[in-house]
């Protein structure tokens, strides 16, 4: 399975150390980045995150530059994201969502509010995914264990510490009920 | 005005309203954790991006705000405890 980002979700899963491997595993045809946005974050190349990935571009994290027709989508994207909801959609997350369509990806990780409310206004061809959806299509796809809620609660809060984040209640619960439904 | 190329999907104004609801919830929650002494503390620039966030949670973007990288703006996130509630 293939994946693209705007890189957000992935300074996230290399900062939790523990969750790293699971992600290659999960994507394990490799993850698709914009090339501006690879070198936005390769600014500083010494955090220890960026190291990583250095190590894992070309096997597992895949610089790509944008074609045309990706150009002109992202463009669409963002007109639509602000004509329709006037809500800024930014050119990195954008990119991450057309390229990811163009290019076979099934999701798009993004932690951008923006980017994640995207496919609830129109249909696209990837999921957008934020640290948490990943986390529950890990539980989902065998590639974490988690045998019940709290097990996944557990999970998430380890993932927390380790990337220094807090998520919505509100969502941890309905991914809750989605990959537990008959225990809640 | 210039028609949209992309087109809304049925049921988009009900969800747009329903994800205002828990954008304004995430962000109540980022105003009342975060570190303000911290965060006014910062060059002028850095307590604009690190505002940004706390209204917005946009990383790249607040990243680029602070002209910092996206990793060291994370960084610079942690300290001023701003968690995205997303």
């Amino acid at each position: 399975m293939k994946a693209s980002t705007n890189t957000s979700t992935l300074i996230r899963f290399y900062r939790a150390s523990s969750f790293t491997e699971k992600l290659k595993e999960l994507y394990d045809e490799g993850i698709l980045i914009p090339d501006f946005c690879w070198e936005e974050l390769m600014q500083r190349r010494d955090l220890p995150e960026n190291q990583k990935m250095m190590k894992d571009e070309t096997v597992f994290l895949i610089v790509v530059k944008l074609s045309l027709s990706e150009m002109e989508r992202t463009v669409d994207l963002i007109d639509f994201a602000y004509g329709y909801a006037s809500l800024q959609l930014d050119m990195e997350e954008a990119t991450a969502i057309s390229m990811g369509e163009f290019r076979g990806a099934e999701d798009t990780l993004s932690d951008d509010y923006v980017a994640l409310a995207l496919p609830h206004l129109t249909e696209l061809r990837v999921s957008v995914l934020s640290s948490l959806d990943v986390l529950a299509k890990m539980v989902g796809k065998n590639v974490l264990k988690a045998r019940d809620p709290a097990e996944f609660k557990d999970l998430v809060a380890k993932f927390e510490e380790e990337c220094k984040e807090k998520f919505s209640r509100r969502k941890l619960d309905k991914l809750i009920r989605e990959l537990y439904p008959t225990s809640v | 005005m210039v028609a949209l190329k992309v087109k809304p999907k049925a049921g988009a104004e009900e969800n747009l309203e329903e994800m205002r609801i828990d954008w304004a919830e995430a962000e109540k929650l980022r105003r009342q954790e975060a570190d303000w002494a911290f965060i006014l503390s910062q060059p002028p620039r850095i307590t604009q991006a690190l505002m940004e966030y706390v209204r917005a949670a946009d990383l790249l973007r607040c990243a680029k705000t602070a002209g910092l990288s996206p990793g060291e703006f994370d960084r610079l996130r942690e300290r001023a405890s701003i968690m995205s509630h997303l």
